[in-house]
């Protein structure tokens, strides 16, 4: 350790420890009747095995692999070695070449360069996903202010703590400071929230700094930066460009204060945000920062002297402009434009689009779940819980049955009610989910999955008993007589079959499966878009029916000869049309939004399974591990994949034998094998065609608006992400029919299986959800984006 | 070359040195002794070394480290922690003879699967395991200090590996997505 250890240090240490005195009272036994235990220790040790851990026998070894070392360069933080400058740095002198000999810039020049960078560092710190104290809180006066607000809690202070008796220190350079320290105390508030994870979504290691937790009120720290504005524009001595550099970096710095409204105060105002983007804009717009800040004023001391419990690492280097500020903020206004849904499934779109084509910066996914789902048990402050959820219900399947009148009765909603409250949980849980990070998106689904089945299970038994649940039907194929309708049932049905979906395909997006898998995934897929397809149909036979019933009132009327027994007929005829006919018209509407985008999803994995199909009757690609191993077990790996599937009650996981023949179905030979081919290339043909007039009819839609349109898309507030979405997956349905034909002039050559091998290659622009089988070299790295 | 493999003797300081420098040398993440202490000496069977002779006094110049506990109360997991072959005897299937090792010893003590985690970009591991019948189950975003993403890898031994924890014994199916630890191999 001496080694390593700075020996002047050793030399500060044990001057420190000999002024230690002992407390003047306390009787310290005399030498003599002390026992050395330094030889006991010492043999005992060297008695040891290597293996032997001296330890108390509750202690677990695992919590010692979160651990530091001392010593060890790469995880002793004592070990960083700093320069006399960044030691000796002091907050309470100013930085001036006027007044200090050892300075080459003026002080507006430094202070300038240390706000500069602080705010560049912001956008390094939230944007590019770097550590805090390798960014913001390595600036000597963000951990100054922080000490600093949390030694004045509780007390009546002006915030002004740096006091240098120079302007530009003590008001422009204290206000942005604390400012940044304000907006740090906002991006913990979030974080807290539970939306984002700490390290892989954000990294907020304060380093035992409690000031980010006792901030200010934000007019104190919005004054303060008032201040520090005016005090710019009143002085003429500094450069029109200097003038306006640290204008914008304050008046930036105000905003990003104020941006803490939109959780303290649920705000809807985009102004700080529109304010923002232009204030960046003019920074961009700027020449390069040049001025450079005090030596020692940025430094990894903080990871020295304060409580660490990282590794040490070296500072980061700060974003080269603003720009990271733009998605941040962009992304921010597209987060608080939620308050403008104005209903369930426009809020359920919102959510399924805002983050689903790339994904959203880390404080806008934070905050969403976070102004959803409010702290006053409201749903965007719109709805209670109870009534998000029934509208839910209604939008899907409950509206107009008898299922929904008897919620108003004993015993049936009693019964519902604990169940009702399980299924808002999870129905929470999805909104959750839709914010985050691509890899635990698809994570969070698995978790669903269980959930929605079990809320399915509860509420059908709830349902079966129910008296009036004969007439919630519908006839069924011939032969099948009536079939339940069951509403709650059918919704949770509904939600965890989409679950189901969504969790399969982001496995092709995260690059999880290989190409061996591919046909199991898709196939797997098709069989519960089918299985989804069947229950939408149910729901829309059942409002299809009540429609008829309404209509069938009007001829009914016309049979009837004038009377009283007519009149009472026709008013009950005026407030169905009036009431019920447009709120079953819109919930159809809805539905058929559900199936054509479900249509497209059957559609393009039974492209892709017969896309299959065709590669394994040339032999280029079998649904069996490539790899040869004695540890390899074809049942077993099927199973392991299948393994979040395997509880589900309905839809049941088909066997693996079933997926076995399924497969067959799909292989081609001879005889006729042309003739065979060229009938598997039409219905290939068919399934893109159906895609694309699926992807046509739905932005169409978007593009109309839900106003009176037969498909209710709910996307007025997310329109561009919608539109893109479904852009992109006709692009890929162009891709993929491209690729086929490729395949094809492949198999017309009789290339050989020996050299070619199939990947799966997702390429930009196009669906993860839906890659392409490429046949290429067998050398040839799987080409991802 | 004929390399040899033999199962660490925890009592020789040296080789737990070099495996430690064997394994800090090419792996961006940083452990502790108290990470290498923790599987070593709990599980000092199901770390192998590779010599490129019997001589006493050869140091390895491949390891791996491995541990094997029951899972959630449901099944037992055999875990790779770390694998690491000298850079100038790569090539030679070394890495491969010593997993196949390590996995028939934890198949030996009854592991239901056998997991490991490793970076989504290391397509040497990736082509390794994946050889051997280790498919991925999921995505971990920004999992390693160099900010990589990293894959879950799992080999199934038994049929109780591809049946929820949940179901094996009754409990909390949330508990069993968030087992994370952040090793690498």
């Amino acid at each position: 350790m001496c080694n390593e250890i700075d020996r002047c240090d050793i030399e500060k240490l044990d001057k420190t420890f000999s002024g230690l005195k002992l407390h003047s009272g306390r009787k310290w036994p005399k030498p003599e009747t002390l026992t050395s235990i330094k030889d006991l220790i010492r043999d005992g040790c060297q008695a040891l095995n290597a293996e032997e851990i001296v330890k108390v026998p509750t202690f677990d070894l695992f919590e010692g692999t979160h651990s530091l070392e001392i010593n060890n360069v790469k995880l002793d933080s004592y070990l960083i070695r700093l320069s006399d400058n960044e030691i000796n740095f002091s907050c309470f002198i100013p930085y001036d070449k006027t007044s200090n000999p050892d300075c080459d810039q003026e002080d507006f020049q430094y202070v300038v360069a240390i706000v500069d960078r602080l705010v560049r560092f912001i956008i390094t710190w939230v944007t590019d996903y770097q550590s805090l104290p390798t960014t913001v809180l390595s600036c000597r006066y963000v951990e100054y202010m922080l000490k600093q607000i949390a030694d004045v809690h509780g007390i009546d202070s002006d915030y002004k703590f740096l006091n240098t008796n120079n302007g530009y220190f003590d008001k422009v350079l204290n206000s942005s400071v604390l400012g940044i320290c304000y907006f740090g105390a906002f991006v913990k508030k979030l974080l807290k929230g539970g939306g984002i994870f700490e390290e892989e979504d954000l990294n907020f290691n304060s380093m035992g700094l409690d000031g980010f937790d006792m901030m200010p009120p934000t007019r104190t720290v919005l004054m303060l930066l008032s201040e520090g504005i005016n005090f710019i524009q009143g002085d003429n001595s500094i450069s029109e460009i200097d003038s306006q550099r640290l204008q914008y970096l304050l008046k930036l710095i105000r905003c990003l204060a104020m941006f803490d409204t939109y959780l303290s105060l649920y705000s809807e105002d985009s102004i700080p945000l529109d304010e923002a983007l232009e204030l960046v804009k003019n920074l961009n717009d700027l020449p390069k920062c040049n001025y450079t800040p005090p030596i020692g004023s940025f430094s990894m001391l903080i990871q020295k002297q304060l409580s660490n419990q990282f590794p040490p690492k070296e500072l980061s280097t700060a974003a080269e402009d603003f720009s990271g500020f733009i998605k941040l903020i962009q992304d921010l206004k597209k987060v608080i434009s939620v308050y403008q849904v104005s209903s369930p499934h426009e809020l359920m779109q919102f959510a399924t689009f805002f983050n689903k084509n790339e994904q959203r910066h880390v404080l806008a996914r934070a905050l969403f779940p976070l102004i959803v789902i409010k702290d006053d048990s409201s749903v965007l402050g719109k709805w209670s819980f109870a009534e998000a959820l029934q509208s839910h219900l209604q939008f899907f399947s409950l509206s107009g049955t008898n299922a929904e009148r008897a919620l108003d009765t004993e015993p049936f909603r009693s019964l519902m009610d604990p169940i009702a409250q399980e299924a808002l949980n999870v129905l929470f849980e999805w909104y959750q989910n839709s914010s985050q990070n691509t890899a635990r998106y698809r994570q969070g689904y698995n978790r669903q999955l269980l959930l929605w089945d079990s809320v399915q299970a509860q509420f059908e038994g709830i349902e079966l008993k129910f008296d009036g649940s004969e007439e919630d039907s519908v006839e069924g194929p011939p032969g099948y007589g009536s079939i339940p309708l069951m509403p709650f049932s059918s919704w949770a049905f509904i939600m965890k079959t989409r679950a189901m979906i969504e969790f399969t395909l982001k496995g092709f997006d995260l690059d999880i499966y290989k190409p061996f898998e591919a046909f199991q995934m898709f196939w797997f897929t098709f069989f519960l878009a089918e299985q989804l397809e069947a229950c939408l149909q149910k729901v829309d036979t059942f409002l299809q029916n009540k429609l008829n019933a309404i209509h069938a009132i009007n001829k009914r009327m016309k049979k009837l000869k004038a009377g009283e027994k007519k009149e009472r007929l026709r008013e009950h005829y005026r407030t169905e049309m009036a009431v019920s006919y447009p709120s079953i018209h819109k919930n159809k509407a809805w539905l058929r939004y559900i199936s054509t985008h479900n249509n497209i999803i059957k559609s393009l994995c039974l492209f892709e399974t017969f896309q299959f199909g065709l590669l394994k009757s040339y032999g280029f690609i079998d649904n069996t591990a490539s790899a040869k191993n004695k540890f390899v077990n074809e049942k077993l790996i099927h199973d392991l994949r299948f393994k979040p599937f395997s509880s589900i009650g309905v839809p049941e996981l088909p066997s693996y034998n079933v997926f076995q023949e399924a497969l067959e179905g799909f292989v081609i030979s001879e005889p006729m094998m042309k003739a065979k081919q060229e009938k598997v290339l039409s219905f290939m043909d068919q399934q893109l065609s159906s895609a694309t007039s699926d992807i046509k009819s739905i932005l169409i839609n978007i593009e109309i608006g839900d106003f009176n349109s037969d498909i209710l898309t709910g996307t007025r507030l997310i329109k561009e992400d919608a539109v893109l979405y479904y852009s992109t997956l006709q692009k890929t349905i162009d891709a993929l029919s491209l690729n086929n034909k490729t395949s094809l002039s492949i198999f017309k050559k009789g290339a050989s299986t020996d050299q070619l091998q199939v990947s799966l290659k997702c390429e930009s622009g196009l669906s993860g959800y839906f890659p392409l089988m490429v046949l290429n070299s067998k050398m040839h790295k799987t080409d991802r984006k | 070359m004929a390399i040899i493999y033999k199962q660490l003797d925890i009592n020789n300081i040296r080789y737990f040195d070099r495996l430690k420098e064997l394994i800090d040398a090419d792996l961006s993440e940083p452990y502790s002794i108290y990470v290498y202490r923790y599987f070593l000496n709990q599980w000092p069977q199901l770390a192998y070394l590779a010599f490129v002779d019997e001589n006493p006094e050869s140091l390895p110049i491949g390891c791996i480290i491995c541990k094997n506990e029951i899972h959630r109360n449901s099944r037992m997991r055999g875990y790779i922690g770390m694998l690491a072959v000298q850079k100038e005897f790569r090539g030679q299937g070394i890495a491969k003879k010593l997993v196949e090792k390590a996995i028939d010893t934890m198949i030996g003590n009854g592991c239901d699967e056998i997991m490991l985690e490793t970076e989504v970009e290391n397509l040497a591991a990736l082509n390794l395991y994946e050889g051997m019948g280790f498919i991925r189950m999921k995505r971990m975003f920004r999992y390693y200090l160099n900010e990589g993403d990293a894959f879950k890898l799992i080999l199934p031994i038994t049929e109780r590996s591809s049946i929820r924890s949940t179901f094996l014994m009754n409990q909390d199916p949330i508990a069993e997505t968030q087992d994370i630890s952040k090793l690498i191999v």
